[in-house]
């Protein structure tokens, strides 16, 4: 992989979409990645919330967690069984060279907040082009998600984005988490043939973001409280020229 | 009708379908007047009709943008049917996802227009000779993808691909859409004639508050089998496979310059 010396956080906070190709003998499995935390040089990726998978004639909904906290690099799958509604969890070792990373330079920033041009976002929510955002928290975590709703308010001129939901696992962000990752790893390896079962807890990620620096995770939304970001970025897909539109 | 089959003749090349919207302000749960968009990723088409559905299941939020008291995964679908004059979304609830349904008029907008965009090429039909191995290609240059499938009922199934396997074995190429939920009641024949010839049909949809549904939901997912075999909900919880009657896979037109790392 050609980097020119940038980390693969450094890309992902360019607006770059990251795609992994899981290698299964020669057999290959392609994923997208929706939802992303960087910190530092550490990032969580995760697939779309719910791909779905059958288990005996009974669909699971499937997102797939791949994690890299620097020492170590490592993969989880939460399953949620929609005849029951339980959700199992596993997280996996990842032998070397068992799966690549892809990184797109298909997004190009059109608003970083402090020096950013509202009207640039406005006009891209007009022509319905394909936005992702990006918002550093006060713990340092950036949040890089695709948008799925904008709202651009006509008489108060402010500018919201609804992101699109994926499921993730808060223990895996903590750091006491990122301390024990690679002895975990190699325990996993050593004494669970790479794979185990987990049991943590699942949250959802759906943010509302304010163009003037606020945003809403689930728990400040459930407490109808706004908090303040320290950054925010906008991107928005590069296609084309030849693309037109149609309106009816 | 000529505007709808100009949108399908669209929508079968590959071009996107998205609503530009604005919420009618009178109505209070639709917040202050303002400008949303939808991306309709998975769309169906039967002759002179269309439906175009979410993907997401987004948390529902209200109009001060919060999550109401009890949350819910949230999906919506837009059609052509009946001079295009309702809608109908699918919640479930958190707490004990519980399935909620409600058809509701588009008139809870103040304007719902589609948008079409001519973002993908078509680089295979079935009918057409392949040229070289243009699916694999894309894929490792990192293109998304998006697939038609036309079933044996002359329903085209065009949906974004989600996962890619190339499987050694056999030489196996298979596209798996993303998954959607959808009521299988609304796209069928029987509701079309219902609602096309019974204006009275949505007669007692409340115009604010819209009518409670009961129709039975599933989550709709497409696998193509390049060799021209598909599954759907229906033959995947057989473990078996349908021919496609014909198929196409596009890829989404990026910059010439795109950079792969």
């Amino acid at each position: 992989m050609k980097t020119n010396g940038q980390s693969i956080s450094d890309m992902l906070l360019k607006g770059m979409s990251m795609k992994l190709c899981f290698r299964m003998g020669e057999s290959q499995e392609w994923l997208p990645i929706h939802g992303v935390f960087v910190k530092d040089r550490s990032f969580w990726a995760h697939s779309m919330h719910h791909l779905l998978e059958y288990s005996d004639g009974v669909p699971l909904r499937i997102t797939t967690v791949l994690a890299d906290t620097g020492e170590t690099r490592f993969a989880s799958s939460i399953r949620e069984n929609l005849g029951s509604h339980k959700i199992d969890q596993l997280i996996i070792s990842l032998p070397a060279r068992s799966v690549d990373l892809i990184l797109v330079d298909d997004y190009e920033e059109i608003y970083q907040s402090g020096e950013g041009d509202a009207e640039a976002v406005r006009k891209a929510i007009a022509v319905n082009a394909d936005l992702k955002c990006a918002f550093l928290d006060k713990d340092g975590f950036w949040h890089i998600c695709r948008t799925h709703i904008p709202y651009a308010q006509s008489d108060s001129g402010k500018i919201y984005f609804q992101t699109a939901p994926f499921k993730f696992q808060p223990v895996f962000l903590t750091e006491e988490w990122r301390k024990q990752a690679a002895g975990q790893m190699e325990s996993i390896r050593t004494n669970h043939q790479g794979i185990a079962v987990i049991n943590t807890a699942v949250s959802h990620a759906q943010y509302m973001v304010d163009l003037d620096g606020r945003y809403t995770d689930m728990t400040s939304q459930m407490n109808k409280s706004w908090r303040d970001s320290v950054a925010i970025r906008i991107f928005r897909q590069k296609t084309r020229r030849d693309i037109s539109r149609a309106i009816y | 009708m000529d505007r709808d089959r100009d949108i399908i003749d669209k929508l079968l090349k590959g071009w996107s379908l998205k609503t530009v919207m604005e919420p009618d302000p009178a109505i209070e749960t639709n917040g202050p007047l303002h400008l949303e968009t939808l991306a309709l990723e998975a769309v169906i088409v039967h002759g002179v009709y269309f439906w175009g559905s979410t993907l997401q299941q987004h948390l529902n939020i209200s109009g001060d943008f919060f999550i109401p008291e009890n949350p819910a995964q949230m999906c919506f679908q837009y059609n052509n049917l009946g001079g295009k004059r309702f809608f109908n979304f699918i919640s479930e609830s958190l707490a004990d996802n519980s399935c909620f349904q409600r058809i509701g008029y588009l008139t809870r907008y103040k304007s719902h227009k589609w948008m079409l965009i001519d973002d993908h090429e078509e680089i295979f039909d079935s009918e057409n000779a392949p040229r070289g191995d243009e699916v694999a290609d894309s894929v490792r240059n990192g293109f998304d993808l998006k697939m038609a499938i036309l079933d044996n009922r002359d329903y085209w199934r065009i949906c974004c691909v989600s996962r890619i396997r190339f499987i050694r074995e056999g030489e196996k190429t298979l596209l798996e859409s993303a998954p959607f939920r959808i009521q299988p009641e609304f796209i069928s024949e029987d509701w079309i004639c219902k609602v096309i010839k019974n204006d009275k049909i949505l007669e007692n949809i409340h115009p604010v508050t819209g009518a409670v549904v009961l129709n039975p939901v599933i989550d709709e997912q497409y696998v193509l089998d390049m060799g021209g075999f598909y599954s759907d909900h229906e033959s995947r919880t057989e473990g078996a496979w349908k021919q496609a009657r014909r198929f196409k896979v596009f890829r989404k037109k990026l910059q010439p310059d795109i950079k792969k790392m």
